[in-house]
C-alpha cells in the first residue's frame, strides 16, 4: 500500500527537520513517503526545506491549517496513495502510532482517528478549559452523528482511499476537525478511534488561540448541527 | 421638503450617478452590481424630486413620522445588501482556495520535472 504522510507546517522552522527525520525512520512493510505543506510560511520553513531537499509543497499564499491540509489531500489523490496520514509538524503526534493507523485502516476502516482520551497512554491531555470544550464538541457529535468520538480536535488521523477523495473534493476548511466527522458520517464512512500518545508542543504556538475559542466553539457547534441536521439530506 | 435641500439632494445622487458610470467604464465593477446601483440612485431620484410618493406610503402603512419609514427601510436595504456580499466574499474565497492549492501543486510538480531534465542533461 502507497502511504503519503500529510504535514501541515505553518512557520516551523524549529521542528519541522525533527519531524521528517522521525517519519523517514519509520520502519513499515509499506511504502511511507510524505508531503510538506508549507501554508506561507514567514520563518526559514522554506529555506529549511530547500537545502535539505524536504519534499514539500509551499502555498502561495496563506490558507490556514484546513486549506494546507486540504492540499496534502489533493496531493494524495493526484498521485494515487492508498492511505493519507495527517501529522502535524510541531511534536504533539508520535510517530509510532503511524503503524497502528495503518493496520486499522487495512482491517476496513475508512477513517481513524488517534485519541489521547482513550486509554492513559497520553499523559498530555490538554488544559481544563480546553477539555471541556472537547467534551462539549464530543457530546454534540454523538447528539447529531449518533458516533461516540473522545477527542474531535485530534488532528493526527488516517483516511483511506475512498475518503482521500471525498476530502480532495469538499473540505470543511475552516474548522476542519470536527466537522470532517459529521461529514464523513453522512457519507457512511467507518470511522473508528485508537489510543495514542501526544506530547506538548515543542515549539511555536497552537493554531486555536484561546480568545478566540469562544467564537471556535460556537461556529464548530452550528456546523455540527447544521451538518447533523440537513447534511444528509443535502447531501442526496 | 425645502427645495434648496432637494436640490443639494439630487446632485448628490447624480454625482453617485456618475461615479458608478465611471467605474463600469473602467471596468472596475461588474454590470450585475452596478445595475442594482443604477436603479437604487434612480428610485431615490424620483423620491427626492416627488416626496409626496413616500409620505403617502409611510401614512398608510401606520408609521409616526415618514423619515422612521425612510430609516428602517434604509437600514432593510443595506443589511440585505452586506448579506449578499458577505456570501459573495465567501463564494470567491473558496475559489481563491482552490486555485492556490492547485497552483501551488502545480508549481511543485513543474519545479520536479526541471530538475529530473537538469539532471538528466548533467
Amino acid at each position: 500500500m502507497k502511504v503519503l504522510i500529510i504535514i501541515p507546517a505553518y512557520n516551523e522552522e524549529l521542528n519541522i527537520l525533527k519531524t521528517v527525520e522521525k517519519i523517514v525512520n519509520i520502519k513499515s512493510n509499506d511504502a511511507i513517503d510524505y508531503i510538506i505543506i508549507n501554508d506561507g510560511s514567514t520563518d526559514k520553513t522554506q529555506e529549511i526545506c530547500q537545502k535539505e531537499k524536504l519534499n514539500a509543497i509551499t502555498l502561495i499564499s496563506n490558507l490556514g491549517i484546513g486549506g494546507a491540509v486540504q492540499t496534502g489531500y489533493k496531493y494524495a489523490y493526484y498521485n494515487d496513495y492508498d492511505i493519507a496520514i495527517q501529522f502535524d509538524g510541531d511534536g504533539q503526534h508520535d510517530e509510532k502510532y503511524i503503524n497502528t493507523l495503518i493496520e486499522e485502516i487495512k482491517r476496513g476502516n475508512d477513517f481513524v482517528i488517534g485519541s489521547r482520551f482513550i486509554g492513559n497512554l497520553s499523559e498530555f491531555k490538554s488544559s481544563t478549559a480546553r477539555k471541556v470544550g472537547i467534551k462539549l464538541l464530543s457530546i454534540l457529535i454523538k447528539v447529531f452523528g449518533k458516533i461516540k468520538i473522545t477527542d474531535p480536535t485530534s488532528g493526527f488521523r488516517a483516511a483511506n482511499k475512498k475518503v482521500i477523495k471525498l476530502f480532495a473534493e469538499n473540505y470543511p476548511t475552516e474548522y476542519p476537525e470536527p466537522e470532517t466527522i459529521i461529514y464523513l458520517k453522512n457519507k457512511e464512512m467507518k470511522i473508528k478511534e485508537i489510543p495514542v500518545e501526544m506530547h506538548e508542543r515543542q515549539h511555536g504556538k497552537s493554531s486555536i488561540k484561546p480568545l478566540n475559542s469562544a467564537y471556535y466553539m460556537f461556529s464548530v457547534s452550528i456546523a455540527i448541527f447544521i451538518n447533523g441536521l440537513f447534511g444528509k439530506r443535502g447531501e442526496k | 421638503m425645502n427645495i434648496t435641500l432637494r436640490i443639494f439632494l439630487i446632485i448628490l445622487l447624480l454625482v453617485f450617478l456618475a461615479l458608478v458610470f465611471l467605474q463600469i467604464n473602467k471596468k472596475k465593477i461588474s454590470m450585475r452590481y452596478a445595475s442594482l446601483w443604477i436603479i437604487i440612485i434612480f428610485l431615490l431620484i424620483i423620491v427626492t424630486i416627488f416626496p409626496g410618493i413616500i409620505i403617502k406610503m409611510a401614512d398608510l402603512l401606520g408609521f409616526e413620522t415618514t423619515s422612521n419609514m425612510v430609516f428602517l427601510l434604509g437600514f432593510f436595504v443595506l443589511a440585505y445588501l452586506i448579506f449578499v456580499l458577505t456570501t459573495n466574499l465567501s463564494k470567491a474565497n473558496e475559489k481563491n482556495k482552490n486555485l492556490v492549492q492547485e497552483l501551488s501543486i502545480l508549481k511543485k510538480k513543474i519545479e520536479e520535472l526541471e530538475n529530473r531534465k537538469k539532471v538528466k542533461n548533467d
